[in-house]
């Protein structure tokens, strides 16, 4: 890819927005993803496979009388059959009043984010790295089962360089480019005839020099969990409390809280939080916030699937909800104005979420947190929840029981509970916080009450 | 389109495999009488995989011409030359395997793509208002169809030259039901490989009330005890288990990776009332949402038995794995779409069918649950599975009794097989919704008859 691919990119997206208004729509928005990735796979413990892939991707969104259709392709050639292909699906669509598209707002000028030197890396780099880091991984050690070697189903590394850009016949019109690359694995400890409960673990930067420091650790925390699934015996049956580390905080609970807070599950009538801006929804202490254009050294493209600037959104703060977020399909029905959080891509209309993440520190150490007279560490979690009443069931893997100052795997424990209940009880946040993939900064958290069963 | 490819592949070194994948998605979705998406997403491109020196290198393009392949062809050799002095377990020579010639076009293609979008849009929006006007106390009520419209050529040098069409009709009605300040959702769903007919067969007004009806029942609804229970598990539940506790630990690539199956072929590792499969074919019953004519390399997608009898007789396999372990590639090897290489996946996967009733097998429980309707589900490598279940009811003697809910499942998956001491003759796929996870997405289904076994429950405990 080269300097310019955005601006090649943007003019795609008029042109593409021309066709659709010829084929008969009011108002039109392309959104372009232009994307080139080599991917080095390592599977069971070797080289797998080494990929290379470049596509551009186009969708064209149109509004013809307040309806509205979507298409997309990855055939640029194409563009005016599909925005042709868009009209017709508006038009056998229903109307809805607030359909439509914004008017432009400025968007902050940012440089491209491409670092030179990794755009010069190709799969020899990647493979390189990869085999030195799958070293390290199979060469880690326990000390408390001397015996123990992980094996790596899966470990991949990859580069990206895409451009983004998006454009509409209400003058909107934004492009940029930027270049990250990433690592993840994903396998298990074996200690003789013993399998351990799966783990996995990854980081993505942009940069060469963070590169390989970030999955070290990364990778680290992988060996971590992996070793700590050994030796699991049954635990015990009781009420009390559980410890969410850092990483597996969005995911167990993050993920449902913002699914509550998104304008769009207020409108369809599926939040639980709907009625509740200036009340409190968690203890004092617990802040949510989107970050908007990113964490704190960690910049990502100004824009959002719509073209609109992305803002720094308070959502709960020191447990009071402030808000929601919107897009502006959303922002139009509240009757507010968008806070910049249109989400998708170019093979998807905009949806409503959340790109970069933070929930603050706490002022408890984590080693505090963990002193549990009799509780459990999640260190990840196997089950379902209901995003809407909040109440979750599952298994908790790689996990371990605090019992009496000792701590020890357990196997074939499920935990039961509400979320929403637990937030407004939490019993700590931790004063450390990890920063994962340059766009979530998350503390531990300590629920209290939870249901836990052992098998 | 085989032509063009067997014409990129003329002159051609070593082993190159050439796959043409597009598929057309479109989606309908329709909440709270509101129509949130009509779309159509286009999506296709040659995907290529050459092996070096026993290294696969693998590129794709979008540019479908003589040019754009044969430059694709050279990035995926390039990449497997820069690599294989990396690589040290080089792939063995691939062995025979039964590779499809011809065409294998399925069944409902061109009856499903004749339907106007007027036809798919005012199903779908008479849909969600059925299920809204079922009830007074719901909060939300959506409606959702899906369609995936696939088709794929397939040529290798070593003699695959196949070409298929497919449809995959999808259908959820999701409900929202609110008393008091409380929420609990419930859903329906079906996906099938066939046309529309194939779809609105299985009663989609049916699903929609019944939907509704467990949302507002679940209101009402305590939560279980947890700990080990005898449980009836409906055939959706039943596919959950094949599929996660099962299937995916015989997948030969986490098998090599150390899988709780691995060294276990020959063993009793479930009742002997327990034959297991996996097939590419809709066994039993027409629609299966996993079926595919031809695997992504090339391979005839047969039937596998993996568990017969009780007893681990074969993993599932791509053309590496196969001639790695001695065996014969079993078809399954998928991509999701052409940018996505194939990886070792399942398509349907079953118990078969035994003799008893399914009120025999409820009669035969003291205390228990008969559990109905998947949530989600994951696997382990140690065998151990969860899996979410929407409605859960008490048996007690013999009697269904009242609802639960929120119930996780867990076990060890072939521990919970060798329990099994019922199984019952009716059949039928319940799990070609939705889709399974393993870095890229894949339509499967899963199913069978209903089961009696022993199974642990994630519940409350006292205070």
């Amino acid at each position: 890819m080269h300097e310019g691919t955005e601006q090649e990119l943007l003019d795609s997206c008029e042109q593409g927005v021309e066709a659709a208004l010829a084929a008969g729509a009011a108002q039109a928005e392309v959104y372009a993803h232009h994307e080139r990735e080599t991917v080095v796979g390592f599977a069971n413990n070797d080289l797998g496979s080494v990929a290379v892939n470049e596509e551009t991707t186009l969708g064209i969104r149109v509004f013809v009388d307040g309806r509205m259709g979507f298409a997309t392709t990855n055939r640029p050639g194409s563009l005016a059959e599909v925005a042709a292909e868009a009209v017709e699906i508006a038009r056998s669509s229903p109307p809805d009043d607030n359909n439509g598209l914004p008017e432009p707002q400025p968007v902050p000028a940012l440089d491209p984010l491409v670092d030179p030197s990794l755009l010069e890396w190709g799969p020899k780099e990647l493979a390189d790295l990869g085999a030195r880091l799958l070293a390290q991984v199979r060469g880690a050690t326990s000390d408390r089962l001397p015996a123990a070697k992980v094996t790596v189903d899966k470990l991949d590394m990859g580069i990206s360089h895409s451009a983004r850009a998006v454009a509409s016949s209400t003058g909107v019109s934004a492009a940029h480019r930027g270049a990250h690359a990433q690592g993840s694995v994903f396998g298990m400890a074996l200690d003789g005839d013993e399998v351990g409960s799966f783990s996995y673990d990854g980081d993505a930067v942009r940069t060469v020099a963070e590169l390989e420091p970030a999955l070290s650790k990364a990778f680290g925390r992988f060996v971590g969990k992996s070793f700590g699934a050994l030796g699991a015996t049954q635990g015990s049956s009781f009420r009390g409390p559980i410890l969410l580390p850092a990483d597996v905080v969005e995911s167990f609970l993050v993920s449902y809280l913002l699914h509550g807070l998104s304008a769009a599950s207020v409108r369809k009538g599926v939040s639980p939080f709907a009625d509740k801006v200036g009340e409190r929804i968690a203890v004092p202490g617990f802040t949510l916030v989107e970050e908007g254009s990113g964490l704190a050294g960690h910049p990502i493209t100004p824009f959002d699937r719509e073209g609109m600037p992305r803002k720094r959104t308070v959502l709960v703060d020191d447990g009071v909800l402030k808000g929601f977020l919107f897009n502006s399909y959303e922002a139009r029905h509240a009757g507010v104005q968008s806070t910049g959080h249109a989400t998708g891509g170019a093979g998807s209309l905009p949806s409503v979420g959340a790109s970069t993440l933070s929930v603050a520190a706490g002022d408890v150490p984590l080693a505090t947190l963990s002193d549990m007279e009799r509780g459990i560490v999640v260190t990840r979690f196997s089950g379902s929840t209901d995003p809407s009443s909040g109440d979750f069931s599952g298994v908790v893997k790689g996990g371990f029981l605090v019992e009496g100052g000792e701590r020890r795997p357990v196997k074939e424990t499920t935990i039961a509970g509400n979320l929403w209940t637990a937030l407004q009880s939490l019993g700590g946040i931790s004063a450390e916080q990890e920063v994962y993939y340059g766009t979530r900064a998350m503390p531990a958290l300590r629920l209290e009450d939870v249901s836990v069963t052992a098998g | 389109m085989r032509d063009l490819l067997k014409d990129a592949l003329r002159d051609a070194d070593g082993f190159v495999e050439l796959r043409w994948h597009a598929k057309t998605f479109r989606n309908v979705q329709v909440q709270q009488g509101r129509l949130e998406q009509s779309t159509v997403r286009r999506r296709d491109g040659v995907a290529v995989r050459v092996l070096h020196d026993g290294t696969w290198g693998f590129a794709s393009t979008s540019d479908v011409t003589l040019a754009g392949i044969r430059r694709a062809i050279a990035d995926a050799r390039a990449a497997a030359i820069a690599t294989s002095a990396l690589r040290r377990d080089k792939v063995p020579a691939l062995t025979a395997a039964d590779l499809a010639v011809g065409d294998f076009d399925q069944p409902g293609v061109d009856e499903l793509l004749a339907r106007s979008m007027d036809e798919r849009v005012g199903f779908v929006v008479d849909l969600e208002e059925r299920a809204r006007k079922a009830s007074t106390h719901l909060a939300s009520t959506q409606a959702m169809y899906r369609e995936i419209f696939e088709q794929k050529a397939i040529v290798t040098t070593d003699g695959a030259d196949a070409s298929f069409r497919l449809v995959r009709p999808e259908l959820y009605v999701f409900a929202t039901a609110t008393k008091d300040g409380q929420l609990q959702t419930a859903y329906e769903s079906l996906g099938a490989t066939g046309g529309w007919d194939c779809m609105v067969g299985r009663n989609p007004d049916a699903m929609a009330d019944k939907a509704v009806k467990t949302a507002v029942d679940l209101l009402g609804a305590k939560s279980p005890e947890g700990g080990w229970s005898q449980v009836v598990m409906a055939p959706s539940i039943v596919g959950l288990l094949v599929h996660e506790a099962i299937g995916h630990t015989v997948e030969a690539d986490f098998v090599q990776s150390g899988s709780a199956a691995q060294g276990k072929l020959g063993q009793q590792v479930a009742s002997e009332l327990v034959t297991l499969a996996d097939s590419g074919v809709s066994e039993h019953v027409g629609g299966a949402g996993g079926t595919i004519p031809v695997d992504d390399e090339g391979v005839i997608a047969g039937r596998t038995e993996i568990i017969r009898d009780g007893k681990l007789v074969s993993y599932l396999h791509n053309r590496e794995s196969a001639a790695r372990m001695g065996s014969k590639p079993t078809g399954n090897a998928r991509a999701w779409e052409y940018a996505d290489e194939p990886l070792i996946r399942m398509r349907n996967t079953y118990i078969e069918p035994g003799e008893q009733s399914v009120e025999e097998l409820i009669g035969g429980v003291e205390d228990g649950y008969f559990l109905d309707g998947p949530r989600n589900g994951q696997a382990d490598a140690t065998a151990e599975f969860m899996f979410g279940v929407v409605t859960a009811r008490r048996i007690k003697d013999g009697k269904l009794g009242e609802l639960v809910k929120g119930v996780t499942l867990t076990g060890n998956a072939f521990d919970v097989l060798r329990s099994v001491d019922g199984v019952s003759k009716e059949f039928h796929w319940d799990l070609g919704s939705g889709h399974c996870g393993k870095g890229q997405p894949m339509k499967v289904d899963a199913g069978g008859p209903f089961i009696r076994c022993k199974a642990l429950l994630g519940g409350e405990q006292a205070a």
